[in-house]
């Protein structure tokens, strides 16, 4: 099961060429700010629907452009290719999808900073493991966040109280969605932690919990709406919405502390393929299919364990593999297909 | 490069229609001056005589050439009953489905604090005088399944509570986001029947 080749058309500054690609792992070379991360980024899109750091789809329209469009042939479980197309333009803003979603997991450098950096980057890896068991999800969650920003508007302004009422439901309706993904996103990532756990670091107990935002007793729509009416003088008075998803954190304890302030760096970063590697398990067991997996520039951020880590991710099962590195010999010679890469054109390169 | 100023002024008001980007801009401007002359100033005068004869209907703020429009003159339908929606082009969809025999009311937008858009620059202050001036029984909301719609589906309802007429809501027939005029007439026709009350 293999995506054959990317076609980009005014995606960023990538050439409209066919790519090819191979079915086990294909190695892009080349110096930052070439196009290497560009290409991985139109990957996630067009497999998943996924984006790279939640970028939205309007900053990756290549520039002067109404819109781009991704596509390549999917090769299923002994079948004929099916073609997978995402074509997106952005006045007004309009996607259009086809072809079967494939799971998809991505490692770049900032994921190691998953346990240590801002609750942002962890709202981000819920939302693209949530993203991909539950097709409503992304839409549910855009909408939220069109609620809450109207909302949040409304508050500032003079606006009658009766306007910013009138989103409260709209709020509560989508962001209880949102928290019932993300808490059974959480307790399937707790239900495969111990054994990931287990190859990297095999002393730690690892333990997450999601930290909802505001006071809501349950995820429920009733009391998220409770905790608007409650909180309604502070919100007129600070002029934003606190209570919902968008103050959502990802609660990470090591051996019973708190992972951001207790654990070493090295344990930081154990943490976070730990709970990368869970979320692939996760992919596959939902959809039945083996997640394609997409590597940005990690390996020289990893040392000799972590690294044999995810070699070892990388060769099991065999699935497609994309790797991107600023210079690697070691991947190199795993690699069928390589290529180098410069102002966003991908030429072959031999081996 | 710059084009000559007519053709930049041309493609700078073209880039200002709805869905047109840049490059469709410059496409439709070369389209319109390879034109013969005369229907480039055919498209030309039916702009304008649009724009100069084309006003609001002083009852339901739909578009008309004479006022009151034509749907609000007609003696076949049911005054009991008024349908909101946000556009002109959502009456011309609601009238499709050859079905609904009540009025309509036009809101001309929907609440979207991001745009500065609040219920005083709708057509709401209208509808509470119409609905002060006349009879009428149920206020059917068919404004769309966007965020906006709801919310100011949401807004009328609570508005609307203390006159005791019944307020229903189409049912989401429409898939979500999703505007009455790229719906078709069968999926419509399901949303009005299965219209609650809010
Ligand atoms: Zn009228």
């Amino acid at each position: 099961m293999a995506l054959l080749s990317l076609t980009a058309r005014h995606f960023r500054n990538l050439a409209a060429e066919e790519v090819p690609l191979a079915p086990d792992i294909t190695l892009i070379i080349g110096p930052n700010a070439q196009g290497k991360t560009n290409f991985l980024e139109a990957l996630l899109l067009l497999l998943a629907g996924i984006s790279l750091r939640g970028q939205s789809d309007r900053d990756l329209v290549a520039w002067g452009q109404d819109g781009y469009r991704l596509q390549g042939p999917w090769m299923g479980e002994g079948t004929d290719p099916v073609e997978k197309d995402r074509l997106v333009t952005v006045n007004p803003l309009r996607r259009r999808e086809s072809g079967p979603r494939i799971p998809a997991v991505a490692f770049a450098p900032d994921d190691l900073l998953l346990v240590k950096g801002s609750p942002e980057g962890r709202r981000r890896f819920l939302d693209e493991v949530a993203g991909q068991i539950r097709p409503r999800y992304l839409p549910e969650l855009r909408r939220y966040q069109r609620a809450l920003s109207q909302r949040n508007r409304a508050l500032k302004s003079e606006a009658a109280h009766s306007v910013v009422e009138s989103f409260g439901p709209l709020l509560a309706e989508a962001g209880s969605y949102v928290w019932s993904v993300r808490d059974e996103v959480v307790a399937s990532l707790c239900l495969r932690l111990p054994d990931v756990l287990g190859a990297l670091a095999p002393v730690d107990r690892m333990e997450i919990t999601l930290d909802r935002g505001g006071h809501a007793a349950t995820a429920t729509a009733t009391d998220f709406l409770g905790e608007l009416e409650r909180r309604r003088g502070e919100e007129r008075l600070r002029g934003v919405t606190l209570t919902g998803p968008h103050r959502d954190d990802l609660h990470i304890s090591v051996n019973g502390r708190a992972a951001d302030v207790f654990a070493s760096q090295g344990q930081q970063r154990s943490l976070a393929l730990a709970l990368k590697l869970a979320s692939r398990d996760i992919l596959e067991e939902v959809s039945g299919r083996v997640p394609v997996v997409l590597l940005d520039d990690v390996f020289s951020e990893l040392d000799g364990t972590r690294r044999r880590a995810l070699l070892e991710l990388m060769s099991r099962s065999r699935q497609q593999t994309v790797v991107t590195d600023t210079d690697r010999e070691d991947i190199g010679d795993m690699a069928s297909l390589r290529y180098a890469v410069e102002a966003g054109v991908l030429r072959p390169v031999a081996r | 490069m710059q084009y000559p100023a007519p053709i930049q002024e041309l493609v700078d008001q073209l880039s200002r229609l709805p869905g047109v980007g840049p490059k469709t801009a410059q496409r439709l401007a070369f389209f319109l001056l390879n034109l013969p002359p005369g229907e480039a100033e055919r498209l030309a005068t039916a702009i304008t005589t649009a724009r100069r004869t084309i006003r609001y209907c002083s009852v339901c703020f739909n578009f008309t050439d004479v006022d009151p429009c034509a749907l609000c003159r007609s003696g076949q339908r049911d005054d009991h009953v008024i349908l909101v929606v946000e556009q002109p082009k959502d009456v011309v969809a609601m009238e499709k489905t050859r079905e609904y025999r009540g009025r309509y009311h036009v809101l001309h937008g929907a609440i979207s604090p991001m745009d500065g858009i609040g219920p005083e620059d709708l057509k709401v202050r209208e509808l509470l005088k119409r609905l002060a001036d006349q009879a009428v029984n149920e206020v059917i909301l068919a404004t769309s399944s966007s965020l906006e719609g709801e919310a100011t589906a949401l807004y009328l309802s609570r508005l609307l509570k203390p006159t005791g007429i019944q307020v229903t809501r189409i049912a989401r027939g429409i898939p979500m986001g999703g505007d009455l005029d790229y719906t078709d007439e069968v999926t419509l026709l399901k949303a009005l029947e299965g219209r609650r009350e809010l």
